[in-house]
């Protein structure tokens, strides 16, 4: 049955914060690729052996935390968006 | 600044748990929540077990919308990959030797984390707590060694002696408080989940009583849970990150999208007309031993910021709440005390391991690898042997009866290497579960002694 890929990006609600809530130290981060395997949204890359976050993660990070968790160097701080922005579960 | 007598960072059924019980026995308690209502932020397929309405007697009143008891459930045995059919369907019904009625009565209450997360804060505020939304509790306020409060993500400071942190996972106020910098990657674990919206008519029809459906075969797994008018397709049984670093691949989320293709899946959304609504990520700590590093002066750790789910299904709501209750029972005696020391705030720590929730770490490690086991080839044998003895031993309709019955001592032998195999796993569970009976039972008493001693003390007093 040909079924429409489902694209997880249409099925996230995020109230996109004004401010920035993770960062990569470019100095710590030694390209591992941990933070791209384990993203569920897929919003980490690895560009010139640097993590690299999407540009767009404040509209589609469900603030898991999972990055900050894989990351063996200390290089990703994770806090959380600012209170009434971020992930909304309607129906968790 | 406002003054409290107890804060409760996090506004899951853990906060209120707590702030419930705080209020009901006087303390000024106020909740710092992050979301715009409880439940935000929170996703877990959700069932409450039948534990919930054992040790907590409003859960009885429990009536919300997408509220479903689960009566029966559905183990679908998968045949091996590629093939998205069910090789055998195993029914389970609640146990009829269960240790109190609700137990016999369901499996799991199923229902939306918003709408049970609201719920029991609207217990805790009924009792007298004060629930402050859109709150970020960002940092500790400390009084030399003492935390005496928290300050929120706009600056403005909540003083109170005692702090409650029931604020997730990734726990700021544990961060902040130094009780840990963050979870090792093998005590932490990801759910993936996919919500369907469905016509409630059509879902019940189709369910009918059995609303959980688990789904198990070589190296796949995943679960269907209904609520009334939808329902979650969950990836496979958990595995911790460090496992899916070592895979060099994102299992949970690759495990949802793949259970969605399954025949069984497949048929229901087509019957009950069901569209994708909600992707979901549940990050959960997921330990293999009992975590204590859960207070300092003037602060305790709760729910899955303590690290309080089982670790073999992970379950963490049921403990989230027992935890949260347990600690504000110790604030309430630290009041009295005025006390607040982490000396005197460990009895909560040292109450909690010997409770249920402890308990439940007996042999945490040989049923962690018990249960990864389930998605071996082992299982889907032994289920496939046992399906024979039944259907090609004793009901066949392919040959005369007699002969059939005559095959079976032959498919028991062939069952010996899955046999053995279980008791590797079942006599080192039991055995360490009969000596953690003693242990516990011990350190009870230990628990007590100071108090009875206490008493003791008095009577002579007064003689």
């Amino acid at each position: 049955m040909a079924d429409k890929p489902i694209d997880k990006r249409k099925l996230v609600k995020v109230i996109e914060s004004p401010v920035d809530f993770i960062s990569v130290d470019r100095e710590k981060c030694v390209g591992c690729k941990n933070c791209a395997i384990i993203c569920g949204m897929n919003l980490w890359k690895v560009r010139n052996g640097k993590a690299a976050l999407d540009k767009d993660y404040k509209k589609y990070c469900l603030e898991c935390a999972s990055c900050f968790t894989v990351c063996s160097y200390d290089a990703i701080e994770f806090t959380f968006p600012p209170a009434g922005y971020g992930v909304v579960y309607e129906r968790g | 600044m406002k003054s409290y007598d107890l804060i409760v960072v996090g506004g899951g059924p853990g906060g209120s748990a707590a702030a419930k019980e705080a209020a009901d026995s006087g303390l000024k308690t106020v909740i710092l929540e992050r979301g715009h209502f409880c439940g935000e932020k929170n996703s877990s397929g959700f069932g409450l077990s039948p534990k919930a309405a054992r040790d907590f007697d409003y859960i009885k009143d429990l009536d919300v919308p997408s509220l479903w008891p689960t009566k029966f459930g559905a183990m679908h045995i998968i045949k091996p990959k590629p093939s998205n059919e069910d090789r055998m369907l195993w029914g389970f019904t609640p146990p009829r030797r269960a240790g109190y009625p609700q137990a016999s009565e369901y499996m799991v209450q199923m229902m939306y984390r918003p709408d049970f997360d609201q719920w029991m804060s609207g217990k805790a505020r009924k009792a007298g707590a004060e629930l402050k939304l859109t709150t970020l509790a960002t940092d500790v306020i400390r009084e030399g060694e003492n935390i005496v409060g928290v300050v929120d993500g706009k600056g403005r400071e909540y003083r109170a002696p005692v702090v409650i942190a029931a604020d997730g996972a990734h726990s700021l106020i544990a961060r902040k408080a130094g009780l840990r910098k963050r979870w090792d990657k093998d005590q932490v674990t990801v759910l993936a989940t996919l919500d369907y919206k469905a016509d409630p008519r059509r879902v019940q029809e189709y369910l009918g009583d059995t609303n959980v459906h688990i789904f198990m075969g070589p190296d796949r797994g995943g679960y269907v849970c209904a609520f009334r008018d939808g329902f979650h397709i969950g990836s496979r049984p958990a595995k911790t990150l460090q496992s899916e670093i070592d895979a060099g691949k994102n299992l949970s989320t690759r495990s949802a999208m793949e259970n969605v293709q399954l025949d069984f899946i497949q048929k229901l959304i087509r019957a009950t007309r069901a569209k994708p609504a909600e992707f979901q990520l549940h990050f959960l700590p997921w330990l293999k031993s009992f975590n204590e590093r859960i207070y300092a002066n003037g602060l305790m750790l709760t729910g899955d910021a303590a690290g309080v789910p089982e670790p073999f299904m992970a379950e963490g709501v049921w403990q989230a709440m027992y935890s949260s209750r347990l600690a504000a029972q110790v604030a309430v005696r630290a009041h009295k005390e005025k006390n607040f020391s982490s000396d005197f705030l460990k009895q909560y720590m040292e109450e909690l391991k010997v409770s249920p929730v402890g308990v439940d770490f007996t042999s945490g490690p040989i049923l962690r690898d018990f249960f990864e086991q389930w998605t071996s080839d082992t299982f889907y044998q032994m289920f496939d042997n046992l399906a024979d003895i039944m259907f090609y031993g004793m009901l066949t309709m392919a040959e005369p009866h007699a002969e059939g019955m005559l095959r079976v001592p032959g498919i028991l032998l062939e069952m010996l290497p899955q046999i053995a195999f279980l008791t590797r796993y079942y006599f080192p569970i039991a055995e360490e579960a009969a000596r953690g009976k003693v242990t516990n039972f011990i350190n009870g008493m230990k628990t007590m002694a100071p108090m009875l001693q206490g008493m003791m003390n008095q009577n002579s007093g007064g003689n």
